[in-house]
């Protein structure tokens, strides 16, 4: 594979920003061409957030067919279904966040029902669970790096993101080394 | 130290903003300044960071057109200058642009104008490369994250050459995008500079500027030549019949769209530096064979626009496509280029389409928890009710335009920075309703100020509610004139200019400051105040200060909790007080959601049966 197009999308506020640079600062520290490309200003106040990463002989900044689709919450990875095709793999955390205080009806189990039924592969991912248990929610987003870093897609670069990470001011705090460690070895529910 | 002082031949991983910066640190850039704006202000914070070091001058200043006049200053004293703004800042700085064209400059002077097509963050889509073609202003246009470096620092040359200014169009998809960069030499700043009097040039008066005009389209004739021979125009398989003629972030939508058909050899692929003026005599000659050009292009159509004009006068005879096939609103897109290029070369798109988007409920982006304008909005609400008034809210630009979404939709309308005021004016002499104008601290320094004189001096009765957070939210932090954060990298205290100051020197006669999250006390004023414009029909200003919750978090969280027994489920607190730190149980009780609470407490204030209590030292009260 020459190139690689990886969607990152959450809610603000979970780090999903974060996420993707440290992925795209490892990719550029083992040497590969990376292009990033996120929006700011107001998407960051609660709302949809949505980040463009692309490795390899690239030059558009965004793309209409993700190989790769991580999403930090349920809801906003079934909004960018568009992206998805039966070549995409979803890794996503096993989180549902409702807009606001609307009532919303679709279940989780629906959620992950239509994923799976779109993309190649789904991976659910209980990193909330996980990141609850280590007493912050907020590093759940380093438990999803933890898990990726592990994933066969990244062997290639599984060393840069561990230096990324560990370089980064993220790794100063306890719950987010612990979230990324046992994030590494988390089981994913298949479908 | 900075990522933007390592040496020649790093290769960095950079936004987009960061690669402008360190291109005109490599161009010897001695001042710089902005107002900040999405997708702009990462520019100016990059370089403020490294100011000190450097010995070059930065500053924030209090809008566009005095960012754009001060820059423009040291660049006509043979300071290499640089002035940064998003789009729509640039219609705000357009009195300067316009005549800086006829007077020139002395030194490099770059107007970088930061566009946002698809309005992730505006109230327009503008496409400010018009602004060259109105001013007589090269427009250039960067491909990608190292061009974005490499052209700003080549076009402080370019501009020096013809002493004229220049500008340099990105877009949200350049700006806020991060790639791998490598670096050229630093040049060493000139920070100081020489102004010689020369009237005939300098003064804009009539008589100058008749002939400064005439000056002007001759030397405009010269820089439509200069550009034929620009190293950054780039061209392949020139003789083919099909050509792609593309500018910008275009290219690389255009070479990745070439490259997905493989068609890279049976296209002629042109690439221009510059969008206004697009290189006359080159252009004819990379296209002399086409039969079908396409032009690809962000926004509006200024390339086609200019090339179709060309190729008329020049008899060429070819079919220009461009808007006809691309889109007229938001932005380019992979798929989008794709079907537009199998379109003229007659071959089949196989395009993935993606999944139908089943219903999701949106999910707006909201005031963050512990925001003052949240209890800010709910006083202003139940004023309103115990008033028994009809009001028109005119609202304004930053974080608090978000307050026109439920439950609270405080905004009526929402033109343009600093328009609440101004709009009111209007509003106030013809309208039968309260009119409110509802404004944030940057944006009344930026432009609200001479609307507030205007309504003074022709006693329109307008309640105006100014914002005081302390800082420009929205856009990250920045300082302005009433914040604890100097402006300028030359000093290490602000001098802060204060809104009370200003709004009484003005001459507004009742000026109240609240805390709002003090709720009760805040209603109390907002009532009186709308007696006030009722009785004497004067303008009254609010001035509700708490600083933004991002800029300043609460030392001490003290988080509330539901008490359980005691709630009866009526929903204010997570309906009409709408906190996300409040959630609704399936029991329709509340629930304060610790994750996102940040111990703000008003919601213990608002709960009408005290069901929400805060914990004094580890002990329920």
């Amino acid at each position: 594979m020459n190139k690689l197009n990886i969607l990152v999308v959450g809610v603000g506020g979970q780090g999903v920003v974060t996420l993707a640079r440290l992925l795209s600062e490892a990719c550029y520290e083992c040497g590969l061409n990376v292009l990033m490309s996120e929006t700011r200003g107001l998407s960051q106040r609660g709302g949809s957030v949505k980040v463009f990463l692309r490795i390899g002989r690239v030059y558009a900044p965004t793309f209409n067919n993700a190989d790769l689709l991580i999403g930090l919450e349920l809801l906003e990875t079934l909004r960018n279904i568009s992206y998805v095709s039966d070549k995409t793999v979803i890794v996503v955390n096993n989180k549902l966040l409702s807009p606001g205080n609307m009532a919303y009806t679709t279940s989780r189990k629906k959620i992950i029902e239509i994923l799976k039924l779109r993309a190649k592969k789904l991976e659910v991912i209980n990193a909330e669970e996980l990141a609850l248990k280590l007493g912050n929610v907020k590093s759940e987003n380093m438990v999803m790096l933890g898990y990726i870093s592990s994933h066969s897609m990244f062997e290639r670069i599984r060393h840069c993101i561990e230096n990324v990470f560990y370089k980064s001011k993220y790794s100063k705090i306890r719950e987010n080394v612990k979230a990324f460690e046992q994030g590494k070895k988390l089981k994913p529910i298949l479908y | 130290m900075s990522k933007l002082l390592l040496p020649e031949k790093s290769r960095v991983l950079l936004l987009g903003n960061e690669a402008i910066a360190r291109g005109a640190l490599e161009a010897g850039v001695g001042f710089a300044s902005a107002y900040p704006g999405t997708p702009s202000s990462e520019i100016i914070e990059e370089l403020m960071k490294v100011a000190a070091k450097l010995g070059i001058y930065v500053e924030w200043s209090v809008n566009e057109k005095v960012a754009f006049e001060a820059a423009y200053a040291a660049a006509i004293c043979g300071v290499r200058s640089l002035v940064a703004m998003k789009h729509v800042g640039l219609n705000v700085a357009s009195d300067p642009l316009m005549t800086s064209a006829y007077l020139g400059t002395k030194a490099g002077f770059i107007i970088v104008s930061a566009d946002d097509p698809n309005m992730y963050s505006s109230q327009n889509e503008q496409d400010n490369r018009w602004y060259g073609l109105h001013a007589y202003i090269p427009v250039f246009e960067p491909s990608n994250v190292q061009e974005a470096k490499d052209m700003t620092k080549i076009i402080f040359d370019f501009s020096e050459k013809f002493e004229h200014p220049v500008i340099l169009r990105s877009v949200t998809r350049l700006s806020h995008a991060s790639g791998v960069v490598i670096y050229g030499k630093l040049r060493k700043p000139n920070n100081k500079g020489v102004f010689v009097r020369n009237p005939s040039r300098w003064v804009a008066i009539p008589e100058y500027s008749r002939e400064l005009k005439k000056l002007l389209v001759r030397k405009w004739d010269r820089i439509v030549d200069e550009l034929s021979s620009f190293n950054l125009n780039k061209s392949w398989n020139e003789r083919s019949e099909i050509a792609v003629v593309a500018s910008g972030i275009g290219f690389s939508y255009a070479i990745e769209a070439l490259e997905i058909l493989k068609a890279r050899e049976k296209v002629a692929l042109v690439k221009l530096a510059s969008s206004v003026p697009i290189p006359r005599k080159w252009i004819l000659n990379k296209v002399s064979n086409a039969r079908k050009i396409l032009v690809v292009e962000e926004g509006d159509g200024v390339v086609e626009f200019q090339l179709k004009n060309i190729l008329q006068d020049e008899k060429v005879e070819a079919r220009v496509y461009g808007k006809n096939l691309l889109p007229r609103y938001g932005e380019l897109q992979l798929s989008i280029v794709v079907k537009a290029l199998a379109k003229i070369l007659n071959k089949e798109a196989h395009i993935v389409h993606g999944n139908l988007v089943p219903q999701v409920p949106r999910r707006n982006p909201t005031l963050c928890p512990g925001c003052p304008y949240r209890p800010l909005y709910y006083a202003l609400k139940i004023a309103i009710r115990k008033s028994k008034v009809k009001v028109v809210y005119s609202g304004d630009i930053g974080c608090y335009t978000l307050g026109v979404y439920e439950p609270f939709k405080v905004h009526d309308i929402v033109l343009d920075m600093g328009s609440s005021i101004g709009l009111a004016n209007g509003f106030a002499h013809v309208l039968e309703e309260k009119v409110i104008a509802i404004i944030g601290d940057s944006t009344f320094y930026h432009a609200g100020i001479p609307a507030l004189i205007n309504a003074v001096c022709n006693r329109a009765p307008i309640l105006t509610i100014i914002l005081d957070n302390e800082t420009t939210a929205m856009t990250g932090f920045q300082p302005h004139p009433g914040s604890d954060k100097p402006m300028s990298s030359k000093h290490a205290y602000p001098r802060k200019v204060p809104l009370e100051n200003v709004v009484k020197g003005i001459g507004v006669d009742y000026v109240y400051i609240v805390d709002p999250y003090d709720v009760g006390e805040t209603v109390r004023i907002i009532e009186e105040a709308l007696k006030i414009i009722s009785e004497r029909k004067e303008p009254v200003v609010i001035i509700a200060r708490r600083p933004c919750i991002l800029y300043k978090p609460i030392a001490a969280r003290t988080k509330p909790a539901v008490l359980d027994v005691k709630c009866n489920r009526c929903g204010i607190c997570y309906n009409m007080f709408a906190c996300p730190a409040i959630t609704k149980l399936p029991s329709s009780k509340a629930r304060i959601r610790e994750d996102l609470c940040v111990g703000c407490n008003v919601c213990v204030d608002i709960c009408p049966l005290n069901a929400i209590i805060t914990p004094l030292e580890g002990k329920w009260q």
